[in-house]
């Protein structure tokens, strides 16, 4: 299993890219969207973890420029959110996130079942 | 703090992430006060609300994952006071610079005694000035 993990907040990514790995899980990071998508073009992922602000490039603008490619449309994303970002998840959904986790509340268990079953889909 | 029911990490996580905690939070506390200063002066104004924007956002989320729950809260405030500057439903008086400058003292101290191993002092104060001028 690979994920890629697009995050600019260098504590995040490093915890959660931790955690992850500690489940067997090959984590790639990419501290902002462009870098994400750079990534993606090198090697697909089974699932993206994707935060929404961030600078150069943010998460609304991944999810466009990944539903507008035959070979990355596909790729389920799970939207890393925090407090006070509703609308925010509402417009990523739309844009075609497949759901979303609050990175401030840790509950590493409901986010490791959400990979799974996103990755098997 | 009422209200609140963050989750953070365990202490054996807190501990271990705490370094990579100080180290982001100090460089979001400086990256705040930095374009705090350019909007106080009226210069860089949009790019100088967008980098706040991001560092108040950043410096929330990952406080309350650590469990330092005033700076997440006051950090959220600002965050929203931001947000809504920037989306044009509010204007930054100078008076409200002022109040997030003040809850931003609060913020260095007791990233200070956090890294002395104390806790945070007491912010609500500027946690519910901010709050209120949400609201109005």
């Amino acid at each position: 299993m690979r994920i890629l993990l697009v995050e600019d907040d260098k504590f995040f990514r490093e915890f959660y890219a931790q955690k992850l790995r500690e489940k067997g899980i090959e984590v790639f990071q990419a501290e902002n969207g462009e870098i994400g998508l750079k990534a993606v073009q090198d090697s697909v992922p089974d699932v993206i973890l994707l935060d929404i602000i961030m600078p150069v490039k943010d998460g609304f603008e991944v999810l466009e420029a990944l539903s507008q490619n035959e070979q990355t449309k596909k790729i389920p994303v799970l939207v890393f959110s925090t407090l006070g970002q509703e609308k925010d998840i509402e417009k990523a959904m739309s844009l075609g996130a497949r759901g979303y986790v609050n990175k401030s509340f840790f509950d590493f268990e409901t986010l490791f079942k959400r990979i799974m079953e996103l990755s098997q889909k | 703090m009422k209200g609140n029911n963050y989750m953070a990490m365990n202490q054996e996580d807190i501990t271990q992430y705490k370094s990579l905690y100080l180290q982001t939070s100090w460089g979001y506390l400086n990256m705040l006060r930095k374009n705090v200063a350019f909007l106080l002066k009226g210069t860089q104004v949009e790019n100088a609300l967008d980098s706040a924007h991001l560092a108040a956002h950043s410096l929330k989320s990952q406080s309350i994952l650590m469990g330092y729950n005033q700076i997440g809260k006051i950090s959220e405030e600002m965050e929203k006071i931001f947000n809504e500057t920037k989306e044009n439903k509010t204007m930054l008086k100078e008076s409200t610079l002022r109040i997030i400058l003040s809850g931003l003292k609060k913020v260095q101290i007791s990233l200070a005694q956090i890294s002395e191993n104390g806790g945070e002092v007491d912010m609500i104060e500027e946690i519910n000035k901010l709050g209120e001028l949400i609201k109005n």
